[in-house]
């Protein structure tokens, strides 16, 4: 008897330590991969990141020195040019080249008041990059300095020249604001086209279709295809609606239009299933309660049976954003991989997720900026999933369930 | 009985769930302005009968109807059900309020027949609710959530939405059958109060109830209606032998 009871304490150990075991391994293994985007990538996340664009952008610009002298900031690693007020240093562009790069700039330096070589206004800010310097010293002898030369040397060279008649900045790239918009046109517009689509199918399938063969046979169609994997959807896209997308637009190419068709495509089955199962546990005495007081099956289904299913059609949608958010796959074949920086729903672009997938095949695979992208990727999901639980709330308490 | 006092007439009919019948020649008369009892054991078509007047077998798949049922001279089948349903109100055996405002709830029915003027609105939900005698305990909070009233205030708030459509007969089935002796006890002087102005059919299992608020009854028995008569006949002076064996409590 007593030796039963060891054994079963023993066994009962055994099978506890398994599952605390198994739990342990998982969210180590989730944590330690969020752990190591946000330590990769933290870095590289700025605002500026958010809101500059990919492509680099290259100003000429020509000034001439003021009487004025600045005072040093005393920037660590810096060096000062007095009588332009900036103030530079010694950095690494995104390809690994030595660049000479803008930490501070005075606000009355003549910097801040540029005309480009194409007569255009412009001004330096802190983060760009110096190239090239061509200017006259104030014997008239030509001064010349390039980023290669260092940030120190720069500086000495701008403090020389009277006259600055050749200057090469660059904003330098690697922003994500274009993929961050297209992401956003992606979203809204998938939603735009499936949101109706499902719902409506699955309040007729629910609440109109009788009961048969050919709704069992259309409920197991959609079952299944919210199986299969998004790249044959992806494939078909290409085939079907690149072309659809080009009667309107006369071009046959890549665009986020076909994009957000196919990824309607991908979501309809989840919609569908997730409204379905929302719709048909709405209570029967709902529809009853109704129906007796000479409401009609259309009146009845919006005023009482949908707003009693917000609460999964919202969790529909959140998973829908996710879907969107996370496909890349699939949007490969309709809307390239080719970063934009001017979004057109009617020309190719790159999603978040896209983005990360095209700057880490990249002859230099940047996974700084990689990593910086699944933050904002896990962010913004983090959001949509709050803020459609807070709206969900709201609903609830609205009408007295919780 | 008199004819001309009908507002329901039952002529022969008879229920199908499939192949299985739940109705067998049903007739009956249900007078203008009193309160008609159904009762009998569980499963024996007592509700479904009473869920024919305002047609909502119609949504169970597989039913089917025979025979003629006649409100107010006219045959329900050639009837609009709409109009039909709003004529003949219906108060359920659980309490199901729709999970909005007490106002919304009772506005339901009118907001869907087409009243939009709020003032009217008001007017027409004040008016139930005082008929429901439900208004002294919710006029602060007719805002608030249907939901949060107690399961006896619930069910006198479906008085209410039924009453505010101005219904002529309002279909009870077993409206206290989910309520503590208190709610039930105010629903009966509801009904006693109701009376006045509209023809109530109530389906019950207690037979107590039958007598304190009826004037007819009439016993159902495996699909079949046994014996219908004034509730004091025939409770006192049964004249089957099936009646009165069910209410003496032998069976069932």
């Amino acid at each position: 008897m007593t030796n039963n009871n060891k054994k079963q304490k023993i066994m009962d150990f055994c099978r506890v330590f398994s599952t605390i075991c198994s739990s342990v391994l998982v969210i180590f293994t989730l944590f330690s991969i969020i752990f190591y985007v946000f330590f990769k990538g933290s870095s590289s996340l700025s605002f500026d990141l958010l809101s500059s664009d990919f492509e680099s952008q290259l100003n000429v610009v020509s000034t001439s020195q003021k009487t004025e002298q600045f005072s040093d900031p005393n920037i660590s690693d810096t060096y000062f040019s007095f009588s332009y007020g900036i103030s530079l240093e010694d950095g690494k562009s995104l390809d690994g080249e030595n660049v000479v790069k803008v930490v501070y700039v005075a606000s009355t330096s003549p910097f801040k008041n540029l005309t480009t070589s194409n007569s255009k206004s412009y001004q330096i800010i802190v983060g760009e990059t110096l190239d090239v310097l061509m200017g006259i010293d104030e014997n008239g002898n030509d001064v010349y300095a390039s980023a290669k030369d260092g940030a120190k040397k720069f500086a000495l060279a701008l403090d020389k020249s009277k006259e600055v008649t050749y200057l090469q900045c660059i904003k330098t790239g690697g922003g994500i604001r274009g993929s961050l918009i297209s992401t956003l046109y992606l979203i809204g517009l998938t939603l735009l086209f499936s949101l109706p689509l499902g719902i409506g199918a699955s309040i007729y399938l629910v609440l109109y279709a009788k009961d048969g063969k050919i709704k069992t046979i259309i409920q197991s169609l959609i079952d299944a295809t919210s199986g299969v994997p998004s790249i044959i959807f992806g494939f078909v896209g290409m085939i079907v609606f690149i072309p659809f997308v080009s009667v309107f637009t006369g071009v046959n190419n890549y665009s986020i239009l076909a994009g957000s068709l196919t990824m309607t495509i991908i979501l309809l089955p989840i919609i569908v299933k997730t409204t379905s199962e929302s719709l048909s546990t709405v209570p029967s005495n709902y529809m009853n309660g109704s129906l007796a007081l000479g409401a009609s099956k259309t009146q009845t289904i919006f005023k009482v049976i949908l707003p009693n299913a917000l609460p999964g059609i919202l969790s529909s949608t959140l998973l829908s954003i996710g879907r969107i958010i996370g496909e890349s796959a699939a949007l490969i074949f309709v809307m390239g991989t080719s970063i934009e920086d001017s979004i057109n729903i009617f020309s190719g672009a790159t999603s978040l997720s896209l983005h990360i997938w095209s700057i880490t095949k990249s002859e230099n695979p940047n996974y700084e900026i990689a990593s910086a992208i699944s933050i904002i990727i896990l962010l913004l999901v983090f959001a949509m999933s709050v803020s459609v639980k807070i709206v969900n709330y709201r609903v609830m308490k609205k009408r007295g369930i919780k | 009985m008199e004819n001309n006092q009908s507002i329901f007439e039952v002529k022969n009919v008879d229920l199908f769930y499939g192949e299985h019948q739940a109705l067998k020649s049903i007739n009956l008369n249900i007078e203008k302005n009193k309160v008609t009892a159904f009762i009998g054991p569980s499963g024996c078509g007592k509700s479904t009968l009473l869920r024919c007047f305002n047609k909502m077998n119609d949504l169970t798949s597989g039913c089917k109807v025979t025979g003629e049922i006649i409100f107010d001279g006219t045959d329900i089948n050639l009837m609009n059900t709409i109009e039909l349903r709003t004529k003949v109100g219906m108060v359920f055996q659980n309490p199901n309020p729709f999970p909005m405002s007490i106002f919304d709830n009772v506005a339901y029915g009118p907001r869907c027949s087409g009243i939009k003027n709020k003032e009217k609105l008001k007017e027409i939900v004040i008016d139930s609710l005082k008929k429901a005698s439900l208004y002294e305990e919710v006029k602060d909070r007719l805002k608030s959530s249907a939901l949060s009233l107690s399961g006896g205030q619930q069910q006198r708030l479906c008085i209410a939405r039924a009453i505010a459509m101005k219904p002529e007969v309002i279909l009870m089935d077993e409206p206290t059958s989910a309520l503590d002796p208190i709610a039930t006890l105010k629903i009966e002087e509801l009904i006693l109060e109701l009376k006045k102005n509209y023809t109530i059919v109530i389906v019950t299992h207690n037979m107590q109830q039958a007598t304190r608020i009826s004037d007819y009854t009439a016993f159902f028995l495996l699909g079949e209606m046994v014996e219908m008569d004034k509730t004091s006949e025939l409770f006192s002076n049964p004249k089957n032998k099936k009646t009165e064996d069910y209410i003496t409590g032998r069976f069932g």
